[in-house]
């Protein structure tokens, strides 16, 4: 459903994201993270590090050795009696694909979700060609019923409560059923059965590519992927260039690590492996298996040794479920179909950073995403790399960095190299503080520093660490000396707040 | 025709200089290897059992039963067809299943056996699909199946209830073994039941897939002496 975002402007999205949603995405999140957390311990804590280390060294060799690994893989795609298309751009994938849909005479086309599928904009593309396009997954199925576009890369409707989508089913396919999750599953499956058999082509992704043998890896869940392959007369699959694996004994580790990682589930429902995907004969299977390569900017991601590594990721999904931004804000403030920590690291690679310069800062860097992550993407490093780039890029950092905050920030670091302005700048904001505080709190600040006291009261300004500051060469015992310093934190997070505070109502007034 | 292919050149050529660029690869392309740092004990697994596989399936929401010989196993096919109102089937065609004359039983019961090459609106209607099982993978529940002539796709897919027949010889020990014996065949790997929780994380049997599956273990006894005929 997404087609190219414009700019995206992360604080803006996240003020549209409606009070529901942060409730639905965590009891959907919280849920993935427990399944996936008894199937690890099943596995055993020891083993499942030892494989994502070997997750991790596999799918850094084929990107590493991405070139030798294509031409193999094309070469035996091709032998098995698929056609291999290359497409630099998406711009060439969607032209790649309208080609084969017209030469065809395709009229209907079933679609199983897909990360790159959604990346170029397919269905859109499709759509505005005259076709009719069915996204076939349920979540999306649903999602694209409502007009909307997915939430999360595993699960793209967990933002709609049941009762949204039985009213919504009432409302598109005049089907009225109670709001009971097997019920309208059930509607919308009769529905799509229809659909899967009047199709003239079918259209997916792939989790993996297996160049030895020229095999393509589609895991699902519901079937759709594999009614693609079954019915229509042609089956298209659009693939990134960086979803190659070595070799088949890789490829149980990675079917040994993903599925526990995603859902929990030590294997998905389906897991088909196309190789060349021969018409069996006697039946309507397709006569045709396309594979497009979809580069769109994954090329380039492999010239930085540490940005290469955002190539490892294979869309598990987990980085999202444990991201505490995330779970606050959902997918839709990412502005793109990629959305949590892998898509603050992936958007603006593949966008720019001029569009997405917002989203390596959407993080708190807490490094959850680094430890969840079954093939150990170095998330957080690649986040700072970004930002580093986002400040050094002209036209981010138009958008980024307006002369108040920079003069914020230089006062800021001013006050923070010098012990004594630290000191008179903490005594003055002590005294500042004095009208507002009431106990130890403070409950109302004016404009514009009353955003942070809408919600909840703000703790008061602490003097205790002068004294700690004054006493802290006679050496007292250690638990003191960490509270102290604790304190001492504190007291630079308010400093840093009240000037970027300033510096945003400023904007806020421009 | 042959300006697609000059354009399909082109941008074969365009990706694979800057992926090489980009790696700083220079002179011919060579072929990979990764070199061989599987760490085999993290993949093993000892429980091979067809007990364990039998469980698994259902702990997926699925049905598990062993079957000693071959009257039990036509007794237990009449019952499924009675539960279950099947009134058309298709079979995998291939001669292990064959020498089970199932066919026969299904075809007494009054059952219409639709052919693995009919037309597909027909097929989706079909009520019960029965396979072989080409290897199975005991702890996590996974069926794999074949995809050849007299294994059509759709016998394990298009009918609500697909029944597998499976044998003790089939379990292998771990996942990289079976890839490796499967390696670079055309094939489904079939865990439970079709299933999603798209809505509300509620789990529904059933979606573009099979919504019933059975899998019955059958013994040797169930070739070795084919009941009549
Ligand atoms: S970055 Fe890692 S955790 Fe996140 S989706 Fe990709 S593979 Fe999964």
């Amino acid at each position: 459903m997404s087609g190219l975002p414009g700019r995206v402007d992360f604080r803006r999205n996240t003020q549209c994201v409606a009070p529901q949603m942060a409730c639905a995405v965590q009891q959907a999140t919280t849920r993935f993270l427990a399944l996936r957390d008894t199937a690890v311990s099943e596995f055993g804590a020891d083993r499942w590090q030892e494989l994502r280390q070997v997750g991790h060294d596999l799918r850094l060799h084929a990107i590493e050795n991405l070139d030798g690994y294509l031409e193999l893989l094309e070469d035996q795609v091709t032998r098995a009696g698929g056609q291999v298309h290359w497409a630099p751009t998406a711009a060439c994938a969607r032209q790649i694909v309208l080609d084969i849909a017209r030469r065809h005479q395709v009229k209907r086309v079933v679609k199983v979700k897909s990360m790159a599928t959604e990346e170029i904009g397919l269905a859109l593309a499709l759509e505005s060609a005259g076709l009719s396009v069915f996204e076939t997954d349920l979540g999306e199925y649903i999602v694209q019923l409502a007009g909307e576009a997915p939430s999360h890369i595993t699960g793209p409707a967990l933002h709609m409560t049941k009762e949204d989508i039985a009213e919504l089913f009432r409302s598109k396919l005049g089907a009225s059923a109670p709001a009971d999750a097997q019920l309208l599953t059930r509607i919308a499956a009769d529905r799509l059965r229809g659909e899967f058999l009047a199709a003239d082509m079918g259209i997916s992704g792939g989790n993996f590519l297996v160049p030895d043998t020229g095999t393509l890896v589609l895991v699902t869940n519901e079937g759709n992927g594999r009614m693609c392959t079954t019915l229509p007369r042609v089956f298209v699959a659009v693939v990134g260039i960086d979803k190659v694996i070595p070799d088949w004994e890789s490829l149980a580790v990675m079917l040994t690590l993903l599925p526990r990682n995603a859902t929990g589930q030590k294997m998905t429902a389906y897991v088909s492996f196309i190789t060349g995907l021969k018409p069996v004969e006697g039946t309507e299977g397709p006569a045709e298996f396309h594979l497009i390569l979809l580069d769109n900017g994954r090329s380039q991601m492999l010239r930085d040794k540490t940005l290469r590594e955002t190539l490892l990721c294979i869309r598990c999904g987990a980085c999202l479920n444990v991201c505490p931004v995330y779970n606050t804000v959902g997918g839709h403030a990412y502005g793109w179909c990629y959305s949590g920590p892998i898509g603050a690291i992936l958007s603006p690679q593949l966008l720019g950073l001029h569009a997405a310069g917002d989203l390596p800062f959407a993080s708190t860097l807490c490094g959850a995403c680094n430890d969840i992550c079954p093939v150990k993407v170095p998330i957080t490093d690649i986040l700072l790399e970004m930002r580093q780039r986002v400040l050094h890029e002209p036209t981010a950092r138009q958008e980024r960095s307006k002369s108040t905050l920079r003069a914020a920030a230089r006062v800021a670091a001013l006050v923070f190299g010098s012990p004594r302005l630290y000191r008179w700048s903490a005594e003055a904001l002590c005294l500042l503080q004095a009208p507002f505080r009431r106990g130890g709190w403070l409950h109302r600040l004016p404009p514009p520093l009353n955003r942070w006291t809408m919600a909840r009261p703000l703790p008061a300004f602490r003097t205790d660490f002068f004294r700690w500051w004054r006493a802290r060469g006679t050496g007292r015992s250690q638990q003191r000396l960490l509270r102290a310093s604790l304190l001492v934190a504190a007291a630079g997070l308010v400093i840093a707040a009240v000037s970027s505070r300033i510096h945003r109502s400023k904007r806020q007034g421009t | 025709m042959s300006d697609v292919g000059k354009n399909r050149d082109a941008d074969r050529d365009a990706v694979m200089l800057t992926v090489r660029s980009a790696l700083g690869k220079r002179g011919a392309p060579v072929t990979p290897r990764f070199p061989q740092r599987m760490p085999t004990d993290v993949l093993a697994n000892n429980q091979v059992g067809i007990s364990t596989l039998l469980l698994e399936i259902v702990k997926l929401g699925g049905f598990g039963r062993r079957v000693p010989d071959t009257d039990t196993l036509h007794r237990l096919l009449a019952e499924l067809v009675r539960c279950e109102g099947v009134k058309q089937a298709a079979l995998w065609s291939t001669p292990e299943l064959n020498e089970l004359s199932l066919n026969r039983v299904l075809h007494e019961l009054g059952v219409q056996i639709i052919s693995p090459g009919a037309e597909r609106c027909q097929c989706s209607t079909c009520d019960l699909g029965v396979t072989g099982v080409d290897l199975a993978l005991a702890q996590t529940g996974t069926l794999f199946l074949r995809t050849s002539p007299e294994r059509p796709r759709w016998i394990s897919l298009l009918p609500r209830i697909h029944l597998a027949i499976v044998e003790e010889r089939a379990l292998r020990g771990s996942l990289v073994q079976a890839l490796a014996e499967l390696r670079g065949e055309d094939m489904v790997a079939v865990t439970g039941p079709s299933r999603t929780a798209d809505i509300e994380m509620t789990l529904a049997l059933g979606v573009h897939g099979p919504s019933v599956l059975h899998v019955w273990a059958i013994a040797p006894k169930c070739r070795s002496s084919p009941s009549d005929d």
